[in-house]
């Protein structure tokens, strides 16, 4: 997608300013039904655009993601336009700064069309603890877009953004992707700058794009993913996604872990059998590996997460930014009721784990012991990479969820959150990329996960199925734009 | 497991009010949530101690200054401010 | 009951460097409120911190000179609370890997004071409570601070101060603090308890904080010493509590119970990487260490002969220190220097700052020739002193003031000349010494004074005068 906007702003048969438009009238015909988008920045939208199409007609060169009208996950910081992580705690909260990402994709050109729903502080797995509601599903609007970019994967879906950025501590840009059809790319920890994500888990977030495709995956981390001075963590990455997109993959191997498919749907199971075959008519050999350490993956995932997130929310305090409560006696009270008042439920239960888990008396049995157990995931990984390139998974056991179901028992739905947390216990690179379709017409998705720094081949490997299987599994959705006519 | 006295000091050492009315379905929701944690009390773990998550080391900030952002930049956001400070009004003690 | 003080100190020492210790910000002290800030000092959501390398060199430095151990490996944690002054609710510290252990400090009783560790960590903001309000600064908040963790060594306030003021000498000495405790770069906080005299457990302590003077130090622990004794004696029990010296009742009072007992969760900071230190780094740090305050009184006293008392005057201050030993280069002796320097030089000043600073027209060069002019008798110490109240004020050299005369010295025939001439004219002078009165001499003495316009040697001139005048009979 990003490519053909690319070749047709280039052939001029389409200025960026009718481009942006056609996407805004999209959004106004969609969005109120799919609430993918929490705030629409047009007007900043239009000011970009006209700015593209001055640049375009003074002949300067322009890159691939100048002028594609795109999305932001609402947690990535935008100077002067509102970021609100869909909590009521960061009402009307306008940064003073860029994220990274955004400084780098706004000076190249991406036109930002607005912030998109997500689960309040990426906490959830159906976007449905926004504090606007919901993202929906563009394949079908009684189900759930997904978590917690679900706003992005709705907005990417519906083809009312050509690409978005999500961010993914536990599977928040896999997850949503394999519900709404798309790919998403989880990059390696540290590959691309988390300096203006707002933080909820810090040693496991990650920055990565959703698209309608491996290569504009493959486009997009080649812009995001670079060393960033602001985020001590971030090294950026090792080669071009784009310049090994169709490298051949003859004699690579594939590792399937029969611990990713315990409690897998059965119409999930043989999509991703199909795939295999898939991959073994590329000539990939399939192999059989071995992951006993991510048995105890997910209350790994769901201890550290919290312990950083009850100390990354602990500056939520009203002092600064954000609503204040009220009435209150004295400034300790005043904090209470604002943080009461501001979180929903859900982020309230993660910080109440989190603080219990680092609590003396209960750190080592917890904190210390997930810790521990992260070392061993990593370990479990390394030993696995020694006998394959990339490992085949499902990215969650089901399609979408219902709207509604996954609030009922959080614990339930922490659990479908199975497939995807182990990557980020290691810090590895994973993409999700769609592999067919359930009885119902809901969008099934695989991930392929790699060692670290591995997203180019984990792309070159998305890329070679998609094309194997002729992009059947991507579907346009009615109200989307997709500039067909042109 | 948890008990309403200790879910009552977690919240206040999380800084978060828990109204009577939402304790006792806080309190079941922890119980299961502590229970899932407790998953991991059986597994056994490696001798491989976790260090970080990138093993990097010396990333460093040489000793330059830069700008500092304007002092209304910095109280652009919040809600009361007094003088070039954040103001709190309070009837009682901090 | 006779009691004994046990006492431990965690000093707090900001550090000198350029900017804040995670972000490109002044430390610059004061300022209007909030301007020197950044996303980063107000903890705006996304922000990340970056660890300033000269913090880390700093703290090296520090600990390399209170003979600490440098870790080859340390890290950066977290320590969670929630207070208006924290803007992330956590603050930047070191928790079980610290920068530098084992240190220690001697005191001059013989006495060592155990160093448990030094660790790296961030200032916060500043508080201003008002009626009804409160306002937050955040200028201060992220200034670079060290926090040195003595042992509980201590067993007087007369302890204390030693080694306090040895911290701050060493800390200036080295250049990684001002340690102006009332501006708040050197803060101490005292944990106290007593015992029975020759008991080896330890009684229940409080922690003392809020002292900006090493008087109010000694004030707090004397206070807080007599009131946990009266407590025992009068059968009540010392409560393990934050107490808080009030300056102008000169009492230490509970800090009202906060509103939950803490609970710091340290973690692991996952923003910040591991602080990897080998040998080498070590070593070069080491090479930034100039001469000790300790180890350079040891050399003043042996090696210059000086008095304790003025050695002690000259390393109080790094830059007199570094004047005076450059003023010294390739003299005999270094007494005039002292002597200079400590009467004449520092009563130009007026406070101890001034002498910190010690901002003088004279460079130890033009210090220097003089001195030598002075040594080599060219000179009188009269004459040295008013050339050297000219050249403070001006900023000029000796010479400029001296002429041919004055240097061209006195011959020792030149000065025979003068004193045979003494005697002449003053016969009954001659006749009094003979006659027993020693005193006479000194009026021949001050003829040859006046005649030479002082530069004569006064005892090499009694020498002659009395010779002639034996010598005549």
């Amino acid at each position: 997608m990003i490519s053909r906007i690319h070749g047709l702003l280039k052939a001029r048969k389409i200025s960026c300013l009718e481009l942006v438009q056609k996407y805004l009238s999209g959004i106004e015909n969609s969005n109120n039904a799919l609430n993918a988008y929490v705030n629409l920045t047009a007007d900043f939208a239009i000011r970009s655009a006209k700015d593209v199409d001055k640049k375009m007609a003074s002949g300067e060169d322009f890159g691939l993601v100048c002028g594609i009208p795109m999305t932001l996950k609402d947690n990535i910081s935008t100077k002067g336009l509102e970021t609100t992580c869909c909590s009521k705690m960061l009402k009307a909260y306008r940064p003073i700064y860029d994220a990274s990402v955004w400084e780098r994709l706004g000076f190249c050109g991406s036109v930002l069309l607005g912030k998109a729903n997500m689960d309040e502080f990426a906490m959830g797995s159906s976007c449905e603890t926004s504090c606007f509601g919901g993202a929906k599903n563009p394949h079908n609007h009684d189900y759930v877009a997904g978590g917690s970019s679900g706003g992005v994967a709705s907005a990417v879906g519906a083809g009312i953004a050509a690409f978005g950025l999500g961010s993914d501590t536990g599977g928040s840009i896999r997850q949503p992707a394999s519900f709404c059809g798309l790919v998403g790319l989880k990059p390696t920890y540290g590959a691309v700058s988390r300096h203006g994500l707002v933080a909820y888990a810090s040693s496991l977030d990650q920055i990565g794009p959703i698209t309608v495709s491996a290569k504009d995956a493959a486009i997009v981390y080649d812009e995001i993913a670079f060393k960033d001075e602001k985020d001590s963590t971030c090294v950026g990455k090792k080669c071009s996604a784009v310049a090994h997109l169709d490298d051949e993959v003859l004699g690579l191997k594939i590792g399937i872990a029969s611990q990713y498919f315990e409690s897998v749907d059965s119409d999930v199971e043989r999509l991703i059998n199909e795939a295999l075959e898939v991959y073994r008519r590329m000539g990939i050999e399939i192999v059989e590996v071995s992951l006993p350490s991510i048995a105890h993956a997910l209350p790994v995932y769901y201890i550290i997460a919290c312990a950083e997130a009850s100390s990354n929310l602990g500056r939520y305090d009203g002092i600064r930014y954000g609503p204040r409560a009220c009435e209150y006696e004295n400034i300790h009270e005043m904090i209470c009721k604002t943080r009461s008042q501001g979180f929903g439920d859900e982020v309230k239960r993660r910080i109440l784990l989190g603080t219990y888990v680092l609590s003396s008396g209960y750190y080592d049995a917890y904190y210390k012991k997930a810790q521990l157990l992260r070392g061993s995931i990593i370990e479990g990984f390394d030993r696995a990479f020694e006998k394959c390139d990339a490992i085949l998974a499902p990215t969650v056991p089901t399609t979408a969820f219902k709207n509604g179901a996954a609030t009922l028992d959080p614990v339930k739905t922490y659990q479908t959150d199975v497939c995807t947390v182990p990557v980020n216990i290691a810090g590895l690179p994973a993409v999700s990329v769609p592999c067919g379709f359930d009885s119902q017409g809901l969008p099934v998705g695989m991930q392929l996960i790699g060692p670290r720094f591995s997203e180019a081949r984990l792309l070159c490997l998305a890329n070679h199925f998609e094309r194997l299987t002729e992009r059947c599994f991507f579907k346009h959705v009615e109200g989307g734009v997709y500039l067909d006519e042109i | 497991m948890v008990s309403k006295e200790e879910l009552i000091d977690l919240a206040t050492l999380a800084k978060l009010d828990i109204s009577d009315q939402d304790v006792d379905k806080l309190l079941a929701d922890m119980e299961k949530i502590i229970e899932f944690a407790n998953q991991i009390n059986s597994a056994s773990v490696s001798e491989v101690e976790f260090d970080s998550i990138n093993n990097l080391q010396n990333v460093y900030r040489e000793d330059v200054v830069s700008r500092s952002y304007s002092q209304e930049d910095i109280l652009k956001n919040a809600k009361t401010v007094e003088d070039g400070f954040f103001r709190l009004d309070n009837r009682g003690q901090v | 009951m006779k009691y004994e003080v046990v006492m431990g100190l965690e000093t707090h020492v900001e550090l000198s460097t350029k900017t804040k210790i995670f972000c490109g910000c002044t430390t610059e002290f004061g300022g209007d409120p909030n301007t020197h800030c950044c996303p980063i000092c107000i903890g705006l959501p996304g922000t990340m911190p970056k660890l300033n390398c000269e913090v880390v060199k700093y703290a090296i430095m520090a600990g390399l000179a209170l003979n600490c151990d440098i870790s080859k490996i340390a890290k950066m944690d977290r320590k969670n609370y929630v207070y208006p002054d924290l803007p992330k609710a956590y603050q930047i510290s070191q928790y079980d890997r610290p920068l530098c252990e084992h240190g220690h400090v001697d005191l001059s009783n013989g006495r060592r004071i155990g160093i448990t560790r030094i660790h790296i960590e961030e200032d916060a903001g500043k508080l201003v409570h008002q009626r009804g309000k409160t306002l937050i600064d955040y200028n201060r908040g992220g200034v670079p601070l060290i926090e040195i963790v003595s042992e509980p060594d201590f067993r007087s306030v007369e302890e204390v101060v030693e080694y306090l003021e040895y911290l701050q000498l060493t800390m200036r000495y080295i250049g990684v603090s001002d340690c102006k405790m009332q501006e708040g770069s050197l803060r101490c906080d005292v944990n106290v308890s007593v015992r029975p005299a020759g008991s080896e457990d330890f009684g229940t302590r409080t922690e003392i904080k809020n002292m900006n003077s090493f008087t109010n130090i000694s004030k707090a622990v004397k206070y807080e010493v007599q009131r946990q004794i009266d407590l025992i004696e009068s059968g009540g029990e010392v409560v393990q509590e934050t107490r808080r010296f009030d300056d102008a009742s000169g009492v230490t009072e509970s800090m009202r119970g906060k509103e939950d007992a803490h609970d710091y969760r340290y973690f692991r900071e996952p923003d910040l990487v591991t602080i990897f230190t080998d040998e080498e780094r070590v070593d070069q740090i080491k090479k930034l260490i100039p001469e000790l305050p300790n180890k350079k009184l040891e050399r003043y006293v042996k090696n210059y002969g000086l008095s304790e008392i003025d050695a002690k005057l000259l390393i109080k201050y790094k830059r007199v220190a570094d004047f005076f030993e450059k003023s010294i280069k390739d003299l005999k002796s270094c007494r005039n220097c002292a002597n200079l320097i400590l009467s004449l030089i520092f009563s130009k000043f007026d406070s101890e700052e001034q002498k910190e600073k010690f901002e003088i027209k004279v460079s130890p060069e033009a210090m220097n020739e003089l001195l030598k002019l002075l040594e080599a008798g060219k000179i009188r110490n009269n004459v040295a002193k008013k050339t050297l109240e000219e050249m403070l004020k001006s900023g000029k050299r000796a010479k400029d003031f001296l002429s041919e005369e004055d240097l061209k010295g006195l011959s020792e025939e030149e000065l025979k000349d003068v004193c045979s001439q003494a005697v002449k004219s003053n016969p009954n002078a001659a006749r009094d010494y003979l006659d027993g009165k020693q005193k006479a001499v000194k009026s021949l003495i001050g003829f040859v004074m006046k005649n030479t316009k002082g530069k004569a040697n006064a005892q090499l001139a009694e020498k002659f005068i009395i010779d002639i005048i034996n010598s005549k009979n």
